[in-house]
């Protein structure tokens, strides 16, 4: 092992060696009899708990196109928590408060288009090229050691990150050209995924996918996609009913996006008057049967749309207010909102909270928690709950109070 | 100290079984864990949660050349991680107390070795890991660490004079 010896004080390495040599001997041990039963019992636990939380949200999602189907009053009401759950003890603030968090190397005072992932253990950061250039920025946040990690450059194909998920193991990263990726934390390393043999490139204001823990349901011109994270393979799907092809070239009138309802299940939805819903299930290749939901006459501009704890938020801006409404994609069950003033707002969303103007909705209870101020920060940039906080970062812009990038974490009051 | 041991489960397709493999690599993943955390029992922990992560990933680690290689870069990075955890613990826990957390009975001389490899930087303190207590060729080190070989060749041969300066109580370079 000495064949690189590259100086002549033979003598030294001969003593670095026997001394070496009898250091790593002595403290290498072979396994117990008792240390492979414990890596499977390991693994069956992860298994088990995964096989639960996925049962339980099929179970919801076929519970909830049943009452679909039925056209009952009154679904089940049982959560559906998208959240990873934490695997090691998490710090939390007192409720009601924040809680600021290490900003130093926190990257993303340049970036565009910023995701946040949270792995059960960390909040990995993902930031796409400025309009001015750069490179993509990635980092990630230890919640123990408070502190920022640098993360091994995303793939140069990389664009922006149109959107992310953690499968239990790695990062699945979309970008809106199609690519995907993914990043493994445990060796900081990316490898790319396999690409789909039709153009998916993210079109205009329409979002043409869905990415959960489980793949990614992509549409293109010519049709729809999934794509099985497990399998790395992307295969044809069914298309839902066919008034949502109206959407195929949206107007001002006619948009659609597609959201990660939970790890099994995607919610499309088109505005075109009212708002108009099906809900895709993964492990059944179906859709179920559109439903529609009249929002509210004050919203003067086509609303947007996005999922929080297994509900769909549609809102948009009026004039000085902010007006929008919560639907239960089980019961088609909805709930018009309008809050104040948007300027200055928060715009975020990690599950289960919907974020907006400096509050909080709970979608499931339909409850509202105004934030307390957070000196000298005018918004962020995304967010993630961990399960006691919900971590935020970004920029905050030059408020002359403070500028540059910053994380915090606020512990709500009413518990999801 | 990596060496292949495959089974054909079909012709075109050679791949690693997890229990010969865990069992192959097992001494050498605990020994670097305890060289460069300094802690055995914990060396042990921080394998396991290895061996775990692979077992879940096996389907693609079990078709790597070196499946070794990858368990001890996962590794690392846990005894970093580890150690950054171990560093913010003590910054706000002043009383807990400094001892040399070593459990196993090894020789004075073998304390005294790796409490100085210990006090290396972490590109040097790795590499001299992986030489003793994993037994890695610098070939193999830089697959590990994702380095060329010329610099596993350099950490290691400043790792050496610092090491033997240190035993030898000298003071100069």
């Amino acid at each position: 092992m000495t064949d690189f010896i590259d100086d002549v004080d033979t003598e030294d390495w001969e003593e670095f060696e026997r001394l070496g040599r009898r250091a790593g001997a002595e403290l290498r041990t072979a396994p117990p009899d008792s240390a492979i039963e414990g890596i499977e019992r390991a693994v069956r636990r992860r298994a088990m708990t995964r096989v639960v939380a996925g049962t339980l949200a099929v179970a919801l999602l076929a519970g909830a196109a049943f009452a679909m189907f039925r056209g009952r009053e009154g679904a089940d009401d049982t959560p559906v928590d998208q959240t990873t759950e934490p695997t090691v003890p998490l710090p939390a603030g007192a409720p009601g408060t924040w809680r600021e968090l290490a900003d130093t190397d926190l990257p993303v005072s340049t970036a565009f288009d910023l995701t946040g992932t949270w792995t059960g253990s960390k909040l990995i950061v993902l930031g796409g090229r400025s309009p001015q250039g750069g490179s993509m920025v990635a980092a990630a946040y230890d919640v123990r050691d408070d502190a920022w990690q640098p993360v091994a450059p995303p793939p140069e194909e990389l664009q922006s990150p149109f959107g992310s998920a953690w499968t239990g193991s790695e990062l699945l990263v979309l970008d809106g050209r199609g690519h995907v990726v993914s990043y493994d934390p445990d060796t900081d390393s990316w490898r790319a995924r396999s690409a789909p043999d039709v153009d998916v490139r993210f079109a205009g204001d329409v979002s043409r996918f869905g990415v959960s823990e489980s793949g990614v349901l992509a549409r293109s011109a010519g049709g729809w996609w999934w794509y099985d994270e497990a399998a790395d393979v992307w295969s044809a799907v069914p298309s839902p009913d066919a008034q949502f092809d109206r959407a195929n070239s949206p107007t001002a009138a006619a948009v659609v996006w597609l959201e990660a309802l939970t790890p099994d299940a995607f919610v499309q939805s088109t505005y075109d008057g009212p708002i108009a819903f099906t809900v895709f299930d993964v492990s059944s290749k179906t859709w179920t049967p559109t439903r529609e939901v009249e929002i509210p006459p004050v919203t003067r501009m086509p609303p947007r749309c996005q999922t929080a704890d297994a509900h769909l938020v549609c809102f948009a801006e009026g004039s000085g207010t902010l007006d929008g409404v919560v639907i239960d994609v089980g019961t088609a069950e909805s709930m018009s909102f309008t809050l104040g003033s948007h300027s200055n707002s928060l715009s975020t969303v990690g599950t289960p909270w919907f974020g907006h103007a400096w509050r909080l909705l709970l979608a499931r209870t339909a409850e509202w928690e105004a934030l307390p101020p957070l000196k000298g920060v005018t918004g962020f940039s995304a967010a993630v709950w961990d399960g006691q906080e919900m971590l935020m970062f970004g920029t905050t812009g030059d408020t002359g109070e403070r500028s540059g990038p910053f994380a915090a974490a606020y512990t709500p009051v009413v518990k999801p | 100290m990596l060496g292949h041991q495959t089974v054909e489960m079909d012709a075109d397709r050679p791949v690693w079984v997890f229990e010969s493999v865990y069992r192959s690599e097992y001494p050498g993943l605990v020994a670097v864990a305890a060289a460069l955390t300094g802690d055995r029992e914990g060396a042990r922990d921080l394998v396991q949660d290895t061996m775990v992560k692979a077992f879940v990933r096996w389907n693609r680690i079990s078709v790597m050349e070196r499946p070794g290689a990858w368990c001890h870069h996962v590794l690392v990075n846990a005894c970093r991680s580890r150690l950054r955890r171990r560093a913010t613990e003590r910054r706000f826990m002043a009383t807990l107390p400094r001892h040399e957390a070593v459990t196993l009975p090894v020789s004075d001389e073998v304390i005294a070795f790796w409490g100085i490899v210990r006090t290396l930087p972490a590109r040097p303190r790795t590499v001299v890991a992986l030489y003793f207590a994993a037994g890695m060729t610098s070939v193999e080190i830089a697959d590990v660490l994702k380095v060329p070989e010329g610099t596993v060749r350099s950490d290691l041969a400043a790792a050496r004079r610092l090491v033997m300066h240190s035993l030898r109580g000298d003071s100069d370079d």
